[in-house]
């Protein structure tokens, strides 16, 4: 079973912090799949864009997650994080 | 403390295939999950911000379920600074410079019955992403709903 794509962490690399757009953005990783929010200690207002993909392979869980955010007043690129597992499910009783 | 599942997917980070994975659990009627980490509770005693390395944390917490990487935003990312350091030929100011993340994951689902919404069960997630500059430890996020969360739908 899989849910979503895999976020496209390889075309970070073609936005630059502050410089780029929304609109950079949505061009370099496409749209995302969910959105929220986060203020940061001593940063602005970030709007966080999601992007995810779970698969379940077996009893293997696939879990890749990105969030980018995007500056609320400036409407530019101001990070990212991502991180990715390959978690087995086992009987634990 | 109970939640609907439709409400604990707004949960940071829940992973979906855990969600599926709650069918194929309830076919076996089994209790499953990823194994638990330890010690997340001591890591402001055991790890120093700048100070302890990867084998300390690998040390402490097991070897990561998975990785990734971080460029948090800060008010030090501003467009003049960016600017300058492109003038100066480089591709960003050297503090710009991302994290590594090392993501350890808890999931267990316990205790499924049926009902007539479909499925209770028990459902705890703990996450915790350890983040690194280089080889050494820079900080972590954890989160736990180890209160024995009940999922239902």
């Amino acid at each position: 079973m899989k849910a979503g794509t895999p976020p496209p962490v390889e075309r970070l690399a073609q936005l630059k912090v502050a410089l780029s757009t929304a609109a950079d953005v949505r061009s370099a990783l496409g749209e995302p799949q969910g959105r929220g929010a986060v203020r940061l200690p001593q940063t602005g207002l970030q709007d966080v864009w999601l992007y995810e993909y779970d698969e379940l392979e077996g009893l293997t869980m696939h879990l890749r997650m990105l969030m980018v955010f995007v500056d609320r007043e400036s409407a530019r690129y101001g990070g990212y994080m991502w991180f990715s597992s390959g978690q087995l499910l086992g009987l634990i009783k | 403390m109970k939640s609907h599942l439709r409400a604990s997917l707004k949960y940071f980070a829940l992973p979906l295939g855990a969600v599926l994975a709650l069918g194929t659990v309830h076919v076996r009627a089994a209790d499953v999950g990823t194994g638990a980490f330890r010690a997340a509770q001591a890591i402001e005693a055991q790890l120093k911000r700048g100070v302890s390395t990867k084998a300390d944390v690998q040390k402490l917490l097991g070897v990561p379920n998975g990785s990734g990487a971080a460029l948090l935003p800060s008010p030090a990312f501003n467009r003049e600074r960016v600017v300058k350091a492109s003038e100066a030929g480089l591709s960003s100011p050297p503090d710009f410079a991302q994290r590594e993340i090392w993501y350890y994951e808890d999931v267990a689902v316990t205790d499924m019955k049926s009902a007539d919404a479909g499925y209770v069960a028990n459902l705890q997630q703990q996450i915790l992403l350890v983040f690194f500059t280089g080889d050494l430890f820079d900080g972590y996020f954890w989160t736990s709903n180890s209160a024995s969360a009940q999922a239902s739908r």
